[in-house]
């Protein structure tokens, strides 16, 4: 409710500039596995979620906020349930190998996908008490050769497409499709439904590290370890039932950097999806790219440390990283200087001086009666109080996370460095709509 | 104070809370800690915390179930004067003798931020309803739109006259403030544009800190506000007629509180009493 008021100068600096803010909890670099939310209003401690006791790999928010799953290095992926406290907010499924990813359906909370370590990806339907795991597919899907026997070629290549492994595992915006990518730098498009990989495009031949797409679906951007960052455009054709060889994924723009041939820790998009942002390794900067032209539009420095999961507002010019040998969480964010003319009604700001003109009646001396009752004879303008009008690009909240007073005083000031670098702990800003009001970091 | 489940809520000048059951009138229990009167309190929005803030210079969080003190919220440089809880419950606001607002983290019991807003104590601070937005108001007859996430100040509303200024909130839909000043006039006003739309009078008020509200419970909408000729005022926001007038106190009428959904205002006053006004009609 408050765009209204706002400088429209100021909010069309859509990318931030400068630092503005560090958070950290007591822990935030420990590898205990605590998945500590922030309230990004007050850039305070929301909530500490324990029940990892291994590093965490990654976090994945539920449209309204109200889930949060969380996959770890200990072979459990937690889904959590933010309306409850203490343990019955935890749901735990166990697998047999460390969780490197793990993603929850873009409508249905009891469902999530993960990527395991050497392991094949499943999907997970947590509506009963016995969860159910169904596993899918590595292997990229071959065109079928019209006319070709059975024979050795056949063999040799399904020896080979044995050796896929899914190293991350994303829902379409739908939730009708999986698009997973391999170590072989494959992507794969799978059938929620089916289980069935309907498509496969070789897109580099590094191994994929992270794929994240647009909130509206239309992109994606996916990391290998070739030092490429690579935006693609999804089809719009891909629904329910699409014929897996009318797909075509292509590869957009590549964003690189050519001089430092840096690799990149992580990536994702700004909340409308026209900026990509990246992190370094063994980098201290941050880098903005406008999607759409490719084109480098800004690089954030600020602290002098390798900084690993970045991630961005859902509504606002606000990035947060997480640094990785302080284990704070830096915060990046537009400058919005006060308006001097606010704090007086009777001022204006001058671009430059005016000639005041002096209205016919200016010093005329009325009584005083006068003058109020033609006021108040001109209060005649409807109002109403009750309605409520939806204003553009301001959305309502549809759950609110309860306020936990009685956290636990954890304040400790340790120092750890993060042995594990290739996957760093993960930061993440809830994914909805509305003013996100927490952000998440693992221990 | 309403809370939620028709619980009623009472300050009191001799350092206690009391609450009251808005229904049955059945006294609750009573809150003691402060060490000075209480100005004035809220609700949280899930109705399991309330905040008071207190002439002792201290803000108190309130366990309503437990009924004991959870938070104390030390900064002010004076007495406490007006507190509001922000829709989401994470945040408190709060205006005192000391001339600041301040915002309050009651999670960490952190001041957030403190904002320069007055140069006269602070009579009244609202949230309006996505929290995005805070109204204060003081004795230097001016009203302040801040913005709660850059603690910048976005409007300033003056009327010619300055007179002080005692109490201030939002309309329920966030688009309209509401005003009561020491010239006896309650005024509506448009904060985008700055201007007055409408005018109530008819009520007493040219000393007391009395507080307009909304009553939108029913199927109408209404402005309350106290009077110190001892009755309780009742306007329709769109005609500014007097519509009602309820008679009942004994002395000045300091506090009115409407029902957020139902026909029901409570009132409070320097009788010492609170009456609970039932709209039989509907």
């Amino acid at each position: 409710m408050n765009l209204s008021l706002l400088d429209p100068f100021t909010l069309a600096q859509d990318y931030p500039e400068s630092l503005s803010s560090e958070l950290r909890s007591g822990h935030s670099t420990c590898l205990d596995g605590t998945v500590v939310l922030f309230d990004v209003e007050t850039n305070g401690l929301a909530r500490y979620l324990r029940g990892h006791v291994r590093q965490i790999q990654s976090l994945s928010w539920s449209q309204d906020g109200r889930y949060l799953a969380s996959a770890s290095q200990d072979f459990k992926v937690i889904v959590w349930d933010l309306s409850k406290n203490g343990e019955a907010s935890a749901r735990t499924v166990r697998f047999n190998a460390p969780v490197y990813c793990a993603e929850l359906h873009p409508l249905n909370p009891n469902l999530f996908v993960c990527a395991l370590f050497e392991d094949t990806p499943y999907l997970v339907d947590i509506t009963d008490p016995i969860p159910k795991k169904y596993p899918f597919s590595s292997a990229p899907k071959r065109p079928t050769i019209p006319g070709a026997e059975e024979g050795e070629i056949d063999e040799k290549r399904a020896a080979a497409d044995a050796k896929h492994l899914t190293t991350v595992a994303v829902f379409t915006v739908s939730g009708e499709h999986i698009i997973t990518g391999t170590n072989k730098g494959w992507a794969n498009i799978v059938s929620t439904r089916t289980r069935e990989t309907i498509h496969s495009t070789r897109i580099t031949s590094g191994c994929i590290t992270y794929i994240r797409l647009t909130t509206s679906g239309r992109n994606m951007v996916v990391n290998s370890n070739d030092r490429v960052l690579r935006s693609i455009h999804i089809p719009d054709t891909l629904r329910e039932g699409v014929n897996g060889n009318e797909i075509k994924l292509e590869v957009e723009h590549k964003f690189q950097d050519v001089v430092n041939r840096l690799l990149w820790n992580h990536c994702t998009f700004s909340g409308n999806g026209d900026y990509l942002t990246a992190s370094t390794f063994k980098n201290h900067d941050i880098y903005i790219w406008e999607r759409s032209m490719g084109s480098l539009v800004k690089i954030l420095e600020g602290p002098k440390e390798e900084l690993g999961t970045v991630e961005w507002h859902p509504t606002r010019p606000l990035v947060a990283a997480a640094g990785l040998e302080s284990g704070k969480i830096f915060i990046w964010a537009t400058s919005n200087p006060q308006r001097w003319s606010a704090l007086a009604p009777d001022f204006r700001e001058l671009e430059e001086n005016i000639e005041y003109q002096e209205r016919e009646d200016e010093f005329d001396i009325h009584p005083k009666e006068d003058v109020t009752k033609r006021r108040l004879h001109l209060e005649n303008e409807d109002v109403d109080v009750r309605t409520i009008e939806p204003v553009r690009g301001e959305l309502e909240d549809s759950w609110t996370m309860p306020v936990v007073l009685d956290l636990e005083d954890t304040e400790s000031e340790e120092e750890v460095t993060v042995a594990g670098r290739r996957k760093s702990p993960a930061v993440e800003k809830e994914k909805r709509g509305g003013r996100a009001r927490k952000r998440k970091v693992d221990g | 104070m309403w809370g939620g489940g028709g619980g009623g809520g009472g300050k009191a000048a001799d350092k206690t809370l009391k609450i009251w059951h808005a229904k049955t009138g059945k006294y609750e229990q009573t809150f003691h800690g402060h060490l000075a009167g209480i100005s004035d309190l809220d609700w949280s929005p899930d109705s399991l915390t309330l905040v008071s803030g207190s002439d002792d210079k201290t803000i108190r969080l309130w366990d309503v179930q437990a009924c004991k003190s959870i938070k104390l919220l030390r900064g002010h440089h004076n007495a406490i004067y007006s507190v509001s809880f922000s829709p989401r419950g994470n945040i408190v606001a709060s205006g005192s003798y000391d001339e600041a607002v301040r915002l309050w983290d009651i999670r960490s019991g952190r001041c957030m931020k403190t904002l320069p807003a007055h140069s006269d104590p602070v009579s009244g601070v609202h949230f309006n309803r996505d929290g995005t937005l805070i109204v204060s108001c003081s004795h230097d007859g001016l009203i302040r739109v801040w913005d709660v996430s850059t603690g910048q100040c976005l409007r300033t509303i003056v009327e010619e006259d300055n007179a002080p200024v005692m109490g201030v909130r939002f309309s329920p839909n966030g688009k309209y403030l509401v005003a009561g000043t020491l010239d006896s006039c309650v005024r509506l006003w448009d904060y985008h544009r700055g201007k007055c739309l409408k005018t109530y009078m008819g009520h007493r008020n040219e000393k007391y800190s009395i507080t307009p509200a909304f009553v939108v419970g029913g199927g109408g909408s209404f402005v309350i506000a106290g009077s110190e000729d001892s009755d309780v005022y009742l306007w329709d926001v769109q005609s500014k007629d007097v519509v009602q007038i309820l008679i009942g106190h004994d002395d000045v009428v300091l506090g009115v509180a409407a029902h957020p959904t139902e026909n029901i205002v409570a009132s409070c006053g320097l009788d010492r009493t609170i009456r609970i006004w039932i709209d039989e009609s509907c």
